[in-house]
């Protein structure tokens, strides 16, 4: 056991945890920040998604001990009001089914759109096929990734 | 007190009146209000009596699916289980179009498991079916009251006023009152005996595109699943069940696992036979799930395998063979007559196979329950079937059900595996062992290696051909595990409900057919998975159509076409319907166009859950393999309610069903499950996602299932497709055994 000091969300918590705990279950279970899922817990899935220092990572299988001073975000943090452009897209084109791995879906989208501000089908398959959704929305998001990358070149340009 | 006892019967007499008077009548009524059992008898009968509740209740509450406060938002109830259908929107459609209110304006709150609201075991594709009349009959009477109060208020004949947006309006003179401010008169008037619900033309919301009620939780991560229900003192579990079914405990070591900080207690539950199902199994509790997951597997366990000890997928594949080809199958029907007069142009017999699947949410499973006093219980699962845990917690406790809450979550995906009460009385024995909150987390490999499976099968069809192509004879022969085993010890031969999803109800004529099966154990729990019987039967009629196609040199819609001529009724089964979507499908799709320009195209069509389906899958070579490009699907599901949640359905029926057809594979070796995760448990990703165009009959006819009905026709499409591309024809599953894709 020892004692970490995370940023989440931009903001600072203060946990103890076994060193090997993975950042997925001290977010649930210590910190309270039960919107990140867990899907396999071995970073298979992508249900765990979040992002450290804006990049997608799968948070069941990285150890508290290897967050250092990375900053993470989690769904709770995409937006600061439910939002973000593939937020909208998501609620506007009806994307989830169940919903339990859109958590993860929208933290590699929007790792993505980070990356290409206007990703080709191609590019979405290389940066979504790890993110796995048994009910099978993955042509919805697909939509949701394009419609919210135009949103947000037409804001940039405004 | 007396004058609140005179106040309490007369409000519950008011309460059942009320009920009773729904149009619909009486059956219909009381199934709604009949007997209220656990919180929701509290709920009755602090409404009724309690003075503080009294004084403020002056809400309409005519049935326990809506309620209509004096102030703030009008609450509707959804009691059937959410896993990603869209249920709660289509449920709370069904009550607001007739009610007239606005689904932005509404609460929906979930029903806890109560026999009170009738059937609530979420499975067969059944909500909107069973309450497709009841719920809207109930919203309207409600309507018909709330304008009846305002005629009254505003001194105008009712037939004057109209309602809408939670407003009932007299036009001519620009009044209007809301529905809360109508509440407390229209609680005390008399319940009509007879109320007529709208016409299709009037519909502001069935059939319409809706936007889900429940998106902005979606998007946001604030949907409670079952993994996120968090209670004071919770404690968590994770558990270690015998690798094979029936097995024993031989022994336990748990020095490891004990010394790991955070682990609290180590502890052994029982098997519980059917219809609950666990296995014998060690459980480790700790004060997160992480560490008790880490502990459990520290574990070092023995076990004494039992009766499937030296089962393996071949072992097994063979048993199936063995009585497939038995003289003494049991026939399950038979229709005409065999002529062996005239001897036939062709006949001709085919052997499809199928593994075991697991259902492979993506919530594993996982329930949190507590102990109260006075023996009861309260259990948070993501369960399709409340009523079925509760009643088997009741059981296991020894107390009424009325003493079991079942608070029902969202489901992270259901598919079946989440009809069973397994995982909640898991957590229930475990709670009641420590005594406190637990919570219960599957992990992957649990799921994946403990499952309900979809059943493996062997089947046979054997035809006898006219010179013309008809039909002279058509046996089938189907054996599989029965899912009647996770019911019934020794349960072992297929129930005629089994083969009545797509063996018996076949819908080609032939002056002679017959359904086969033969007796079977189960090696492992078998369970319903979406489509259940459907799928294998599916794919077994439609590939041997293909095959038949194929002999006789004929398109294979054109053959399909030829084969059912005109319309006819099959027990439920309208064939003319199974028509019209083959047409529309070969439309929609191009079929013939593409074909000729030399597309790679596989058909196939389907009868299940009252919707028909058919379906056009189009295979490319690509590099050095075969990638599913395409698919086409026309659906007919009677009149649609919650139209883009169908749209979903279908779209997500198809990914379900390539994962099937391509990848699915659950193998046996010493009578244990051999897969354990997503890399050796394949499901369909983003990158082999095809194109999909839905497209929806636009009917009159009442509305039929949605959520399952999609999946059996896209395995035999696909493999058909996989011929016309290879030449090869692939008689087993999955295709990944036989084709790179």
């Amino acid at each position: 056991m020892a004692e970490y000091k995370l940023s989440i969300n931009k903001k600072p918590y203060k946990v103890e945890a076994n060193e090997q705990m993975p950042l997925l279950w001290v977010l649930r279970d210590k910190i309270g920040l039960r919107g990140t899922k867990f899907g396999c817990g071995r970073g298979l899935c992508g249900a765990c998604t979040v992002h450290m220092d804006g990049q997608a990572i799968r948070s069941c299988s990285l150890p508290i001990s290897a967050v250092g001073k990375a900053e993470i975000t989690t769904i709770e943090g995409l937006s600061t009001d439910n939002n973000h452009p593939l937020q909208q897209a998501w609620q506007t084109l009806g994307v989830p089914q169940c919903g339990y791995c859109q958590s993860g879906q929208l933290m590699a989208a929007a790792s993505l759109l980070q990356q290409h501000k206007n990703p080709s089908d191609q590019q979405i398959d290389e940066a979504m096929a790890g993110n796995i959704c048994r009910c099978g929305t993955y042509q919805r998001i697909r939509k949701g990734i394009h419609q919210a990358a135009k949103t947000m070149q037409e804001e940039a340009k405004s | 007190m007396k004058r609140s006892l005179i106040q309490k019967i007369s409000r519950r007499q008011f309460f059942s009146q009320l009920a009773l008077g729904s149009s619909s009548g009486l059956l219909l009524a009381t199934e709604a209000i009949a007997q209220p059992q656990g919180f929701l008898a509290k709920l009755a009968a602090s409404a009724t009596g309690n003075a503080s509740i009294e004084s403020q209740n002056t809400a309409f509450k005519p049935n326990l699916f809506l309620s209509i406060p004096s102030r703030g938002p009008i609450e509707l109830v959804c009691h059937r289980s959410e896993m990603g259908q869209g249920i709660r929107t289509g449920i709370a459609m069904l009550l607001a179009e007739e009610l007239d209110v606005k689904l932005d304006n509404i609460t929906l709150r979930q029903a806890p498991g109560d026999a009170a609201y009738g059937d609530q075991n979420t499975d067969g594709s059944r909500s909107i079916r069973m309450n497709w009349d009841r719920l809207r009959q109930f919203a309207a009477t409600a309507r018909v009251m709330l304008v009846e109060a305002a005629a009254e208020k505003l001194q105008v004949p009712a037939k004057t006023l109209t309602t809408s947006e939670g407003r009932v309006w007299h036009e001519a003179t620009k009044r209007s009152l809301s529905y809360q401010e109508l509440a407390a008169a229209a609680a005390n008037l008399d319940v009509p005996k007879e109320v007529s619900l709208k016409s299709r033309d009037q519909y502001k919301l069935i059939g319409k595109e809706v936007a889900a009620v429940d998106r902005f939780l979606f998007t946001k991560g604030a949907a409670v699943y079952g993994l996120d229900v968090k209670r004071p003192q919770m404690l968590y579990a994770a558990l270690r069940r015998s690798p094979t079914l029936s097995g024993q405990l031989r022994s336990v070591s748990d020095q490891k696992a004990k010394a790991m900080t955070g682990v609290l207690q180590v502890v052994e539950l029982e098997a519980m036979p059917q219809p609950v199902n666990t296995n014998a199994s060690v459980a480790v509790i700790a004060t997160d799930t992480w560490t008790a997951m880490q502990a459990a597997n520290a574990l070092e366990l023995r076990w004494e395998a039992g009766p499937y000890a030296k089962v393996s997928d071949s072992s097994y594949r063979k048993k199936l063979e063995t009585v497939g080809l038995s003289p003494n199958l049991s026939v399950a029907m038979k229709e005409g007559k065999l002529d062996r007069s005239k001897k036939p142009a062709k006949t001709i017999s085919r052997v499809y196979t199928n593994p075991f699947l697991v259902h492979a949410p993506m919530e594993p499973m996982v329930a949190t329950a507590e102990m109260v006093p006075g023996g009861g219980a309260k259990i948070w699962a993501p369960t399709q079937d409340p009523q079925r845990l509760q009643s088997a917690a009741a059981k296991f406790l020894g107390v009424d059900a009325s003493k079991v809450e079942i608070h029902v979550t969202f489901l992270g995906g259901g598919f079946g595996r989440k009809s069973q009460p397994d995982f909640g009385m898991e957590a229930l024995a475990l709670a009641r062992k420590v005594n406190k909150p637990v919570q219960l987390v599957w992990s992957r490999e649990d799921e994946i290696k403990h499952g309900f499976y979809h059943a493996a099968a062997w089947q046979k069809i054997e035809a006898d051909l006219d010179k013309n192509g008809e039909l002279q004879s058509w046996t089938h022969d189907s054996i599989f595990p029965t899912v009647l085993s996770v019911f019934q010890k020794n349960a072992d031969t297929p129930h005629k409900f089994e083969l009545g999803m797509g063996a018996t109800n076949m819908p080609y004529r032939s002056k002679f057919k017959q359904v086969r099966s033969g007796a079977v154990d189960a090696p492992v729990r078998v369970g319903w998975l979406r489509s259940v019987c459907n799928l294998f039967h599916a794919t077994a009629v439609n590939c041997f159509v293909d095959e038949l196609a194929e002999e006789l040199k004929k398109d294979p819609i054109a053959y399909r076409l030829q084969l059912l001529g005109e319309g006819q009724m099959i027990g439920e089964q309208d064939t003319g319907r199974l028509i019209n979507v083959i047409k529309q499908c070969r439309k929609v799709a191009d079929w013939d166009k593409r074909k000729a320009a030399g597309a790679k195209l596989g058909f196939a069509c389907h009868h299940s859950f009252g919707s028909y389906v058919a379906v056009v899958a189009e295979v490319q070579q690509q590099d050095d393999r075969l990638r599913v490009a395409r698919m086409d699907v026309v659906a007919d599901c009677g009149q649609i309610v919650h139209r883009d949640a169908v749209m979903a359905q279908f779209e997500g029926s198809v990914v379900f069903g390539l994962s099937a057809a391509l990848y699915g594979n659950i193998t046996l070796k010493n009578g244990a499950v051999e897969q354990s995760n997503f890399d050796d448990y394949n499901v369909l990703r983003m990158d082999r996602m095809p194109e999909v165009h839905v497209s929806l009959v636009d009917s009159t006819e009442k509305p039929e299932g949605v959520g399952e009905p999609g999946t059996p026709p896209v395995v035999p499409a696909v493999m058909s497709a996989i011929f016309a591309q290879t030449g090869k024809r692939v008689r087993d599953l999955p295709l990944a055994k036989y084709v790179k894709v």
